[in-house]
């Protein structure tokens, strides 16, 4: 009998050709999804404990009389490079039993109920090496803790850095 | 019967081979998102830090600094920071090289006041497996002083 059809050389061509076309064509839409993907769960790394409270000042207090609430914050950079570190902002919650209210301090922001302790006139996010307290006017509430995330370029807050809780203030915190 | 298919042995070369490109994409992927971290002596440059060993004299009436490196570990740059009540906040950074054995003479920065705390922090030179990188040292490695 007279065989017919495609040569086996020519079939096993026709299905290399094939996969490959179709390996192509879902790598195009896979690996920039996977890279994403993998950004996002990856960025955060190097920030997981970027802020941390400094007790030394005993500034990390609340004062029920005017509702101010005293944070010291510095960082740790554990190892990283200048460029990953600039740019990012910082994310204080403050929590009672009842209540909580989140402020993002950014670079040269302006927020009416949180300022600097000091002669450090525009609000700013603290840098490595630096440690800065931030006085925040959190009337009518009194909150007894505060947790600090750190805010990527991209906008993305990290999971939590630093959690206190504060304690009443023995110091003047104007 | 007459075998067909795959021999054991083309079938084992092309499942190895499989793995071997996929484990290949996936390290390169993971490599490149996450940042690599800074060496000094083929060590974190954490444990450099500790070892850095140097005195510092600030004299106003020259308005001076003088360091002088003690220790095995070169200082790429000092750091000048104000200690005030609440805050400890960057002067200053020099990118001036002080070799081991070195003693040299910075300018004291004009914002600062006689008897104002400082702390001058060392700053070294890191590297990656690219480039070279400054890195501030921990306040810790630093030294408290008054002007």
């Amino acid at each position: 009998m007279k065989k017919r059809g495609l040569s086996p050389i020519i079939a096993t061509v026709l299905i290399l050709l094939l996969t490959v076309a179709a390996i192509s064509l879902i790598a195009s839409y896979l690996i920039p999804f996977i890279k994403k993907t993998l950004t996002l769960g990856t960025e955060c790394i190097n920030y997981r404990e970027y802020f941390k409270f400094e007790d030394s000042f005993g500034y990390n207090c609340f004062n029920s009389t005017n509702n101010l609430h005293g944070v010291s914050i510095k960082t740790n950079v554990q190892g990283l490079a200048e460029k990953d570190t600039e740019g990012l902002g910082l994310a204080l919650i403050f929590t009672d039993d009842l209540t909580s209210k989140k402020v993002e301090i950014k670079d040269n922001g302006s927020i009416e109920q949180i300022k600097i302790l000091g002669p450090i006139a525009p609000l700013e996010v603290v840098k490595p090496g630096e440690i800065l307290t931030y006085v925040y006017n959190g009337t009518p509430n009194l909150y007894t803790k505060v947790e600090a995330y750190a805010i990527l370029k991209s906008g993305r807050i990290c999971d939590k850095s630093d959690e206190i809780n504060l304690v009443p203030c023995t110091k003047k915190l104007a | 019967m007459k075998k067909r298919g795959l021999s054991p042995i083309i079938a084992t070369v092309l499942l190895i081979s499989l793995t071997l490109i996929i484990a290949v994409i996936i390290f390169i992927s993971a490599k490149s998102l996450i940042s690599e971290k800074l060496l000094k002596f083929g060590e974190p440059i954490e444990n450099s830090c500790e070892r850095v060993n140097f005195n510092a004299e600030p004299i106003y009436s020259e308005g001076k600094i003088n360091f002088v490196n003690r220790g095995n570990v070169p200082i790429y740059g000092i750091e000048i920071k104000k200690k005030n009540e609440g805050s400890v906040k960057i002067v200053k950074s020099f990118s001036k090289t002080i070799k081991t054995g070195e003693t040299i003479a910075l300018d004291l920065p004009n914002d600062l006041s006689q008897g104002e705390d400082i702390i001058l922090t060392p700053i070294l030179l890191g590297e990656t497996k690219d480039s070279k990188q400054p890195y501030t040292c921990d306040n810790a490695y630093g030294i408290t002083t008054k002007v």
